[in-house]
């Protein structure tokens, strides 16, 4: 459940990351973006409950928009 | 004079309170950091032999005490700590009238025998390095939170600094000097300041009775006297014939939640009170309930109070602080965002020193950096190894590890060159691995330490 939540805020982060260059889609990738961040914090409800599952949440943004950025310059 | 705009002022006063603090602040993430494992880290040093079984907590906290009322006869006061998710063993606290320092030893839930562990501070040694820094601790808690004031002005100027922060949120431009430590600085303030921010406004919050302590001027600053009455533990006429402690299994049966810590106060006397604290399980504050007991028939004192609001609040914020309520999975997480402030401050440091034209200043900048950034880390490497190789029975063992850990860091301000540093630390964790033998959790964590100071020092060299 939690590695579900953890690829769900990844592929936000994919998805915003590509909506700040890309030539179009623009929007659709943003749409996409906030609506995975949306779903990460459903799943990290769910796995963690209501009191502690937005801390969960916000530790896995953190964590994979920190692998995500300094991953990138390495993976091209 | 030309007045410097806002943005430029607040460039000015972010570069210097983060160089102020910098170093200590970095000591202070990163042992708060290794802080968040205290009870693995405690485990792995002090090695203590429990007995693998599992006990029932009413028949363990009877053991404990049964334990106390032969050895802490007389005390003022029994702590005890019943076995936790991360804690086989339990704890038995007391201070004798006569007695300067407190005792505290780890006893058996399966057999209720005191448990006879490796004389170690284990992880206790970073977590009251943490707040305290090892020095007096009214004078390591003032320094610590005046350096979290700073922190808490140095994380605001540098939101404002930061003219792009969603336009160069991704960004991270790595190999060009200057350009990739700030980029670096930026990503990792910016994708965890959640964190940042939480952890050092709560930071201050749990010392906020020292440091604004006008809020206990109505009780002439006896903040004791303070606790009490927002604790409302119900005051007893005093009784001071002998009177046995009544079977606590019944008043652990009588309150709603898990327990984790039990207070005997007076005990051995007629008007001794019980008090239960509840587990964090499941529960972001830190104190989610506390029933009283009258000690010597069992019968409840005070039922658990619905907490007000300003107590939620404090708890909470203390709770979310010590992040005890994490399982695994998200200490990991607390652990890799609290490496990423750490990091945050180190590549800070780094910056200020890249920035700089060579001479005297930027010399010693560079030399505090190395003895900081890998300096800490190498000394927590010399922390475990003195665990490993001072002798058993050596007096005064546990401060000995100590004295080496700030043995080792004070050498570290000798090494004048990053990648020595770098392979220093990554071998001290690597043979630790080796020594050890032992395949576990932690010693893959320390491996996975080892493997990233390699990592960077091979880097360097590039």
């Amino acid at each position: 459940m939690i590695a579900l939540g953890a690829l769900l805020a990844l592929a936000a982060w994919l998805a915003l990351d590509r909506a700040m260059t890309a030539r179009q889609h623009q929007l659709t990738l943003r749409i996409l973006g906030a609506a995975a961040l949306a779903a990460a914090f459903a799943v990290s409800v769910v796995a963690w409950g209501w009191r502690l599952g937005p801390v969960g949440w916000l530790g896995l943004l953190s964590a994979t928009a920190l692998a995500r950025v300094f991953a990138k310059p390495y993976l091209r | 004079m030309v007045k410097a705009g806002f943005r430029q002022t607040m460039a000015w006063l972010h570069g210097w309170t983060g160089l102020v603090v910098g170093w200590l602040l970095f000591a202070i993430f990163l042992t708060g950091t290794i802080s968040y494992y205290r009870f693995e880290i405690s485990d792995w040093m002090l090695r203590p032999p429990v007995t693998a079984e599992i006990v029932d907590p009413a028949t363990a906290a009877a053991r404990v005490l049964d334990w106390l009322a032969v050895e802490a006869a007389g005390a003022p006061q029994w702590v005890v700590t019943l076995p936790g998710d991360r804690e086989a063993w339990m704890r038995a606290s007391w201070r004798k009238p006569a007695e300067r320092r407190a005792q505290s030893v780890l006893i058996d839930p399966a057999t209720g025998n005191r448990l006879v562990a490796t004389d170690s501070r284990g992880g206790d040694f970073f977590y009251r390095f943490h707040f305290e820094l090892w020095m007096q601790p009214i004078w390591g808690r003032w320094i610590v939170g005046a350096a979290a004031m700073i922190m808490l002005v140095a994380i605001i100027s540098g939101v404002i600094t930061h003219k792009k922060i969603f336009r160069d949120f991704f960004t991270f431009r790595p190999a060009k000097a200057a350009r990739s430590w700030l980029d670096a600085h930026n990503a990792l303030a910016v994708l965890a300041l959640p964190y940042h921010v939480m952890i050092t406004y709560t930071g201050l919050l749990t010392l906020m009775f020292l440091y604004l302590p006008a809020g206990s001027a109505g009780y002439r600053f006896d903040t004791n006297k303070m606790f009490a009455d927002m604790s409302d533990i119900p005051t007893r006429p005093a009784a001071t014939e002998a009177a046995a402690l009544a079977p606590i299994g019944p008043m652990l049966a009588a309150v709603p939640w898990p327990v984790r810590r039990i207070d005997v106060q007076r005990p051995g006397r007629a008007d001794s009170t019980v008090i239960l604290y509840a587990a964090q399980t499941g529960m972001l504050s830190v104190n989610p309930g506390n029933a009283i007991f009258d000690a010597t028939t069992g019968a409840l004192l005070r039922a658990p109070l619905p907490s007000s609001v300003a107590g939620a609040i404090w708890g909470v914020s203390y709770g979310l602080h010590l992040g005890r309520f994490a399982d695994g999975v998200m200490r990991f997480l607390f652990f890799v965002v609290g490496l990423a402030g750490s990091a945050m401050v180190a590549t800070g440091l780094l910056l200020w020193t890249a920035k700089r034209a060579p001479g005297r200043g930027r010399w010693l900048a560079h030399r505090l950096n190395i003895a900081a950034i890998v300096g800490l880390p190498l000394a927590v490497g010399a922390f475990f190894w003195a665990n490993r190789l001072l002798p058993a029975d050596l007096t005064d063992r546990a401060n000995w590890e100590i004295r080496l850990f700030f043995a080792a860091w004070a050498l570290t301000l000798l090494i004048p060159r990053w990648r020595p540093a770098l392979w220093l630390t990554a071998a001290a964790f690597a043979g630790l691995v080796v020594v050890d033998g032992m395949p576990g959790a932690f010693n893959l964590g320390l491996g996975l330490v080892a493997l990233c100071f390699a990592g960077a020092a091979w880097k360097v060299r590039q």
